[in-house]
């Protein structure tokens, strides 16, 4: 991997849980961020993209379908790996989230931090070899 | 014949007796301001598409109706499941004619030649109020089941927030991104992710089978090849089954039968047959797969050395909640759903999922799953 350590947005408004998971990124040594809901994510990200967005979907202020509906994934940041990491596993919701360029699904009770990880690396990787580097 | 009549409460009449319309029209027509318009037919089978077209508020029907009865045709129109009151017209003291058309559902019933207009009148206006209250009742039912359902989700998914924080803090302590565990607290730790990932599975168990039962499950068939498949699950499962020293083995098929499933539904429910074949058994047993080509259909039989299952537990065994005893059942730990939910998922398919046991020496289960129909009608 590169020099700049890979960065990840983490948008969960469960504090518990958004600590855990930026703990976790933190010791793995990525370059991790959080938002409690979507509106938080969106002035987040208009200072930086980042390489991947665990998005849940139920969330206060403004939830995560319409989060995508805001950023506009596919048109506006095709290099963003956006993954759907809620509990609610309600397939109306879930299809909506692919609909609007989600690109995966994982439900957050699935996924051990292990998991969680082996989750992050297989997409970076998956990135790379996708999108040779731009320069 | 019928000619819709706006604000009118709509009477069909099924009497192949001109006379009797004649004499039930002359009384409609003298109730002081009558809110009833009357069709009328005289043919049992014009009768039945009045019925399918369900253009009605209230069907009067004669018990005599040539080559027919009346009887027929309630039970062809079965007034349980409608909205619409019936009432049967009889000849005097047909006392078990008025009982079995009650069976069948008829909301009243009048006796030809001795009811006047007040009686006609006081007779529909009550089967129709009736008949309303019903529906409201059915109405508030499955409302209040609806809300049941949505309780459940709701609370279910609700009960994963928790239990995913407890999750990834155990996990990460036990992945020692804190530093190294001592040996003895590990081992306590694990116990406790171990309880909580059971607590997850059920969860997830309750939430499938709410869901079935809601009849929200949506099936998205596809063209699936079934060895493919197994071994797919197999593979997932490999180390599980190596840890408990058991050996599994997949025959036949090697050509592709293709099922006409939903992969995920099917991938869950033979998943979770499996695992139990490996759960209900002893270690140094072998769990064997075999597909069976069949001309509609592919069938999947999972045969175990296992515990079996006790001749008078079988009729239980896709209950909801059925806890079946078995020298393995404390430790396995089940949640009484998996087979419950599998067996739903199935039948969904128009599958079959079927078992043959004898206790101390295994179970075997087959799943039969249809063909994709090779000339589509």
């Amino acid at each position: 991997m590169s020099e700049k350590k890979p960065s990840i947005l983490i948008v969960e408004d469960e504090p518990t849980l958004n600590e855990a998971y930026i703990t976790l990124l933190q010791q793995a040594g990525y370059q991790a961020r959080s938002a409690h809901n979507g509106a938080e994510a969106l002035s987040l990200l208009e200072q930086e993209e980042p390489d991947i967005i665990f998005l849940d979907l139920r969330m206060p202020v403004m939830d995560g379908i319409e989060f995508l509906k805001h950023y506009q994934p596919r048109e506006k940041h095709p290099s963003v790996e956006i993954i759907v990491f809620s509990n609610y596993d309600m397939q109306k919701e879930v299809d909506e989230a692919y609909q609007l360029g989600a690109h995966r699904y994982i439900l957050k009770a699935w996924a051990s931090p292990k998991e969680f990880l082996r989750i992050i690396e297989d997409t970076l990787t998956a990135k790379s070899s996708n999108q040779p580097p731009s320069l | 014949m019928t000619t819709p009549k706006p604000n009118k409460i709509r009477l069909l009449l099924v009497d192949d007796d001109e006379d009797d319309y004649l004499i039930v029209r002359s009384l409609v027509e003298k109730i002081p301001d009558t809110p009833f318009s009357l069709d009328w037919t005289p043919s049992f089978s014009e009768a039945k598409r009045f019925l399918n077209d369900a253009d009605h508020d209230l069907y009067l029907i004669d018990y005599r109706l040539g080559r027919h009865s009346g009887l027929e045709l309630l039970e062809f129109a079965a007034p349980h499941t409608r909205p619409e009151p019936f009432i049967i017209l009889t000849g005097a003291g047909d006392k078990d004619i008025e009982k079995s058309a009650m069976k069948l559902g008829a909301a009243d019933y009048l006796v030809k030649g001795s009811f006047d207009r007040e009686l006609l009148s006081r007779t529909l206006h009550y089967a129709l109020q009736r008949k309303q209250m019903e529906t409201q009742r059915v109405q508030h039912l499955l409302e209040l089941n609806q809300a049941k359902d949505e309780f459940i989700s709701v609370a279910s998914h609700q009960l994963r927030t928790p239990a995913t924080g407890v999750k990834q803090y155990l996990g990460m302590v036990l992945e020692g991104f804190m530093g190294e565990v001592p040996e003895t607290q590990r081992t306590m730790l694990e116990k406790a992710y171990e309880s909580n990932e059971r607590q997850l599975r059920i969860v997830s168990d309750l939430l499938k089978v709410a869901q079935v039962d809601a009849g929200k499950v949506v099936l998205r068939r596809d063209e699936v090849p079934v060895r493919q498949l197994l071994e797919d699950i197999l593979k997932e499962q490999r180390d599980t089954f190596a840890a408990r020293q058991q050996t599994t083995e997949l025959v036949g098929a090697n050509g592709e039968s293709y099922a006409w499933i939903d992969r995920d539904a099917v991938r869950m429910a033979l998943e979770n047959i499996i695992d139990n074949a490996g759960k209900y058994s002893s270690p140094h047993t072998r769990v064997t797969i075999t597909i069976e080509d069949k001309p509609r259909a592919v069938m999947v039989h999972i045969q175990d050395e296992g515990v079996g299952i006790k001749k008078s537990d079988q009729s239980r065994l896709f209950q909801k909640f059925s806890r079946i005893e078995n020298p393995l059942s404390t430790t396995v730990g089940g949640t009484g759903l998996g087979l419950y939910w599998a067996k739903r998922i199935i039948d969904l398919h128009d599958g079959r999922l079927s078992f043959t046991s004898a206790p101390g020496k295994g179970s075997t289960f087959s799943i039969l799953l249809p063909k994709p129909k090779t000339n589509p009608q």
